[in-house]
């Protein structure tokens, strides 16, 4: 093997079915499963918000609580 | 050579003529780097797909060729990061490694080269990324060195010096196994 003059001769063939999805987009089968990806991800991040909102509200201090501290601090 | 005006004004006829006359060089380039066909048809894909949507900011400073090739190792560079990130699997290793992008031996490839295209196919993966991806340019494409230096964005001298370099560790390469 000669490195100085080193060359691949092989070649792939573009297949049919890699035309048609470049040619086609619209058939091409990893563009439904992007659109599955993004509603599963934009799901996910609705579960996740409420979640939080959910949480957020379980934490709060009833109001009573700080009134009767007040009331307290007067006495 | 298609007509850019025309591409950007989203034709189909044009986009064919760009396909028929670009896949090949992308998908062989693309197989090359990556060492199997399905990777490389994916990356092709892509690299269809973004040439659509960015041919309107294509600013012609180079060749569509040059820039086919740019977006093409890029998406390769890119694939195997993601590749290589998900087979690492939380384990901590240097993002900055040189190796990070090293490739990994598939049969697929020992059936379809010939022996020799195999054993240099493999030694030129052992290189340095930058030496690797000037000699694949170099020794698949045949594309000059302003080409090559044009698609991976540096001067021609320093073309010259990497591949200076990947010559020389190939023929280390060549004697150690002689």
């Amino acid at each position: 093997m000669k490195t100085e003059h080193v060359f691949f001769k092989t070649r792939i063939p573009v297949s049919e079915e890699l035309t048609s999805r470049c040619l086609n987009p619209k058939e091409n089968p990893t563009n439904g499963r992007s659109a599955w990806l993004i509603a599963a991800s934009l799901l996910l991040l609705v579960s996740i918000n409420i979640s939080a909102c959910l949480f957020a509200i379980g934490q709060e201090k009833p109001a009573s609580t700080s009134y009767l501290i007040t009331f307290e601090s007067y006495e | 050579m298609p007509n850019i005006e025309l591409l950007r004004l989203g034709s189909e006829r044009e986009f064919k003529k760009l396909f028929e006359g670009y896949s090949p060089r992308i998908l062989n380039t693309a197989f090359y780097l990556l060492g199997n066909r399905q990777d490389a048809e994916d990356v092709t894909q892509e690299v269809f797909k973004s040439v659509v949507v960015g041919v309107a900011g294509f600013k012609e400073e180079s060749s569509i060729q040059t820039w086919m090739y740019r977006i093409t190792l890029n998406k390769c560079n890119e694939f195997l990061r993601t590749k290589n990130r998900k087979k690492r699997k939380g384990i901590m290793i240097s993002i900055v490694d040189s190796q990070a992008l090293f490739t990994e031996e598939t049969p697929e490839l020992v059936h379809i080269l010939k022996e020799e295209e195999w054993l240099l196919w493999k030694q030129i993966q052992a290189l340095p990324e930058k030496q690797r991806l000037a000699m694949t340019l170099f020794a698949m494409d045949d594309l000059s060195y302003q080409e090559i230096a044009a698609v991976m964005n540096i001067s021609v001298s320093a073309i010259e010096s990497l591949l200076f370099r990947a010559r020389t560790k190939l023929k280390t390469y060549k004697s150690n196994e002689d």
